[in-house]
């Protein structure tokens, strides 16, 4: 009889448990974690347009995957605040464009974002940390680079060397335009020289206005170059100086956090997806191997927010 | 016919009578019960705050489903160890031993319980629990492989264990040989890393 009772009470304190864990501890925990997060979205590598890699648990690169990243993280209304995790030297202008005007449409919304540099986040890494309330570099983070360039070979006297005579029937005179095998006309140059200003203005304009610097101050040091995060602070690209806990706890203090916040990681690559897709160096050789340009193939010289030399 | 209570009470304070009327008893129906109530609790307690809506459905059919597998599974490959070690038993009465162990499962929910509510040590306390009934599942278990086919404490040590050891060496190997694969596939890349 006493073992009956013993296990009868063993029981009953089981499913107890069980129903307490079940329901009343969600309720208690949804309401002390409620609004309490940070969502944390990663810019990893060369930033490119599109649907990036897709494995078999994970989507990885593309800006179509990142900017679906930040419409999750901007409907969650558990998450105060996001942290945008740069590690990036850039990309195609006009996906690091479509990127920053989903910051901005988020921002308009009243949920703050807030930049993490980490290794580099120059040019494209730059115009999208541009686009936020509040950037946080290292003093070793490589940043800047504020500028476009269109990549552009010639290789007439290669072909002519192997024999290759490239023939062509064209609709227009400029539907060759960055032809491979043979010199760029002056015309052709003002054309491509006013789309790469044009760009530029665009970028300078985000940078100015991000970082409520007048266009010409900008002007003066968007030459290309590239800055360390202790030199862009001095310059006033960058706001403060720290990690990604930094501005962790610099986005919860911002949103009234009171505490540690709660962590949401978007994208973070998981043992799995590791095995399962493609790894960011095969993305960037991909990238890099895209831009080699090939016969009436306009898209490979896209322009590029990216510094052309490191 | 004992009470169920009174040979789950018995299991935990001596299990080695408690198997033996277990075994003579054979009762399969009450062990497959303890196996699917067990199962579900303890699930049920695990996946409280981890899954929501539908996902949390799947996910409970799946562990049913992977649990009641592995029952069977594991019985099966222990009974084929035992035979051929040399000993004499019923993969049936086996079945019903190994599925009483299950009911060691529900005595970590209340553990579960209070490590939520305790932040910091709440995650250990639940990892320790676990450590913990893992290991006094594995020596019911020992038990009831020793007790079914009449084997020394040895012997059905070395039967509990022999899959697991199996499954590492297939493991190591597996790894080895595709880390050799992408080494090899990887070698061009890590020669001549791209440059910026």
């Amino acid at each position: 009889m006493r073992k009956k009772i013993i296990m009868v009470l063993l029981s009953m304190i089981v499913l107890v448990s069980v129903v307490i864990l079940t329901f009343a501890n969600k309720s208690i925990d949804r309401k002390a974690s409620a609004g309490n997060k940070i969502a944390v979205v990663y810019v990893d590598g060369t930033i490119t347009g599109g649907h990036g890699a897709s494995g078999l648990l994970s989507e990885s690169g593309g800006t179509d995957n990142l900017i679906k990243q930040l419409h999750e993280a901007s409907d969650d209304a558990s998450i105060k605040g996001i942290v945008l995790r740069i590690n990036s030297p850039g990309g195609s202008s006009t996906a690091t464009q479509e990127v920053g005007e989903e910051i901005k449409k988020i921002r308009a919304k009243g949920k703050p974002v807030v930049t993490s540099m980490g290794d580099m986040a120059a040019s494209g890494g730059y115009w999208l940390a541009a686009c936020t309330d509040k950037i946080y570099a290292n003093p070793t983070t490589l940043t800047g680079s504020i500028g476009v360039y269109m990549p552009y070979s010639n290789w007439e006297e290669l072909y002519k060397k192997i024999g290759v005579r490239q023939e062509k029937i064209k609709s227009g005179v400029h539907k060759d335009i960055l032809s491979n095998d043979r010199p760029m006309t002056e015309e052709e140059r003002v054309i491509l020289q006013t789309m790469v200003d044009e760009i530029y203005q665009g970028f300078v304009e985000v940078v100015a206005e991000g970082r409520h610097l007048d266009i010409e101050t900008v002007k003066k040091i968007a030459d290309g170059r590239v800055y360390t995060g202790k030199q862009a602070k001095e310059l006033g690209l960058v706001d403060e100086m720290g990690n990604l806990y930094d501005a962790i706890d610099g986005t919860a203090q911002m949103v009234g956090i009171h505490g540690k916040p709660k962590i949401k990681e978007y994208g973070k690559n998981n043992p799995f997806s590791m095995l399962m897709s493609t790894s960011d160096k095969a993305e960037i050789l991909k990238t890099l191997l895209l831009q080699v340009p090939t016969e009436n193939d306009v898209q490979s010289v896209v322009p590029m927010a990216i510094p052309e030399k490191w | 016919m004992s009470s169920i209570l009174e040979t789950l009470y018995d299991m935990l304070t001596k299990p080695k009578e408690a198997f033996q009327v277990i075994v003579s008893e054979g009762r399969l129906a009450k062990s497959c019960q303890i196996v699917l109530f067990s199962t579900v609790i303890s699930s049920l307690a695990a996946y409280a705050n981890v899954f929501e809506g539908g996902f949390k459905g799947a996910m409970l059919l799946a562990e049913i489903i992977c649990s009641v597998l592995l029952w069977g599974v594991s019985v099966s490959v222990w009974h084929l160890l035992a035979e051929l070690i040399g000993g004499r038993g019923s993969v049936r009465r086996l079945l019903t031993a190994i599925g009483f162990t299950y009911f060691l499962q529900l005595l970590i929910v209340p553990i579960y319980l209070i490590a939520s509510f305790l932040p910091t040590v709440g995650f250990l306390l639940s990892m320790i629990a676990t450590l913990v009934v893992a290991v006094w599942s594995i020596v019911l278990g020992i038990l009831a492989i020793s007790e079914v086919y009449q084997l020394s404490g040895g012997k059905a040590t070395l039967i509990y264990f022999l899959p697991v050891l199996i499954f590492i060496g297939i493991f190591i190997v597996m790894i080895f040989t595709a880390s050799a694969f992408f080494m090899s596939a990887a070698g061009d890349i890590l020669a001549n890393p791209p440059q910026f």
